[in-house]
């Protein structure tokens, strides 16, 4: 399913969640909840932990998941996506380096003992000399 | 500025047809109280005042026996405010957060930013407090650039919206 799919889904399923937990009807909202966290493990699936709307469905699957009471989902859930999280910090952080790398380098660089013509006057011909 | 929430739904289109229903419901009848619909609104946004009308469909005044003021109020100020958002800024709805995310919808503005904006209404209680209260809330959502707080006041009626500055993240 995609995003323009689930978001709907997920709105609605949150506010009817609360509305039953301000309601207090306890053991309604928790079922509610088991269908929120589902949803936002859906959206979690389609982005990446990077992104900030990943990164809001992955809390958002846990969160749920910790009020309808599944506690080995929430864990099981929790512990996936910090690994995700640790990966797309890891690359980050590696890019971050290459960057700086590659800053370093180009600031190094000898200058060439060949002058660069921007505009070279040459033919190009299709058969051999 | 002319806030129409009947189009609230062709505004919003991840805004789902069942909540956005139930929400322009709730203005009608939070605004009900006292007023008819094209009734003169006031929208301070970033401290720019901007006054206007706001209209709706009329709805029978018993159908708020049933329910409860509180809630009446707060979700009505939610479909003032996500219009609001909409007439003044350009920000369409992505998704409803959980609680405990500091904000309560997650919106997308024009250039494919995302908005973090936390609403609260009042029928006629001090709307200047209630803003710091919902600016301080918002203020703790860091997953994206931009966060604000919107605050409706019946009474009058008028909302005011407020951008946290970038120098507080």
């Amino acid at each position: 399913m995609s995003i323009p799919d689930l978001y709907p889904r997920l709105t609605e399923a949150i506010v009817h969640a609360e509305r039953l937990e301000d309601e207090g009807r306890a053991a309604d909202a928790r079922a509610a909840y088991v269908y929120v966290s589902m949803l936002e493990e859906e959206v979690a699936r389609e982005l990446a932990a990077s992104d900030p709307e990943g990164a809001l469905a992955r809390r958002g699957a846990v969160r749920a998941a910790l009020k309808a009471q599944l506690f080995v989902r929430a864990a099981e859930l929790a512990a996936r996506y910090v690994v995700e999280v640790e990966a797309a910090q890891r690359s980050a952080a590696e890019l971050r380096a290459m960057e700086q790398e590659a800053r370093v380098a180009f600031e190094a660089q000898v200058p060439p003992d060949v002058r660069v013509v921007s505009t070279a006057r040459y033919r190009i011909r299709d058969d051999a000399a | 500025m002319k806030l129409d929430l009947t189009r609230l739904r062709e505004v919003h289109p991840l805004l789902p047809e069942s909540t956005a229903a139930e929400l322009v419901h709730r203005a009608a009848l939070a605004l009900q109280r006292r007023h008819r619909p094209g009734v003169e609104f006031t929208a301070t946004v970033d401290g720019v005042v901007t006054t206007g009308s706001i209209t709706w469909t009329e709805c029978a005044p018993t159908d708020a026996d049933q329910l409860d003021r509180h809630r009446v109020t707060e979700d009505g100020a939610e479909a003032v405010a996500l219009s609001l958002v909409h007439a003044e800024r350009g920000w369409t709805v992505r998704r409803r957060l959980q609680r405990g995310e500091h904000a309560d919808w997650l919106l997308r503005d024009d250039r494919q930013g995302l908005v973090a904006l936390e609403i609260s209404g009042t029928d006629d209680g001090d709307d200047a407090v209630r803003m710091q209260e919902k600016l301080a809330q918002v203020l703790r959502n860091d997953d994206v650039m931009q966060r604000a707080a919107c605050v409706v006041r019946f009474r009058e009626p008028r909302a005011t919206l407020k951008l946290v500055p970038e120098a507080f993240r």
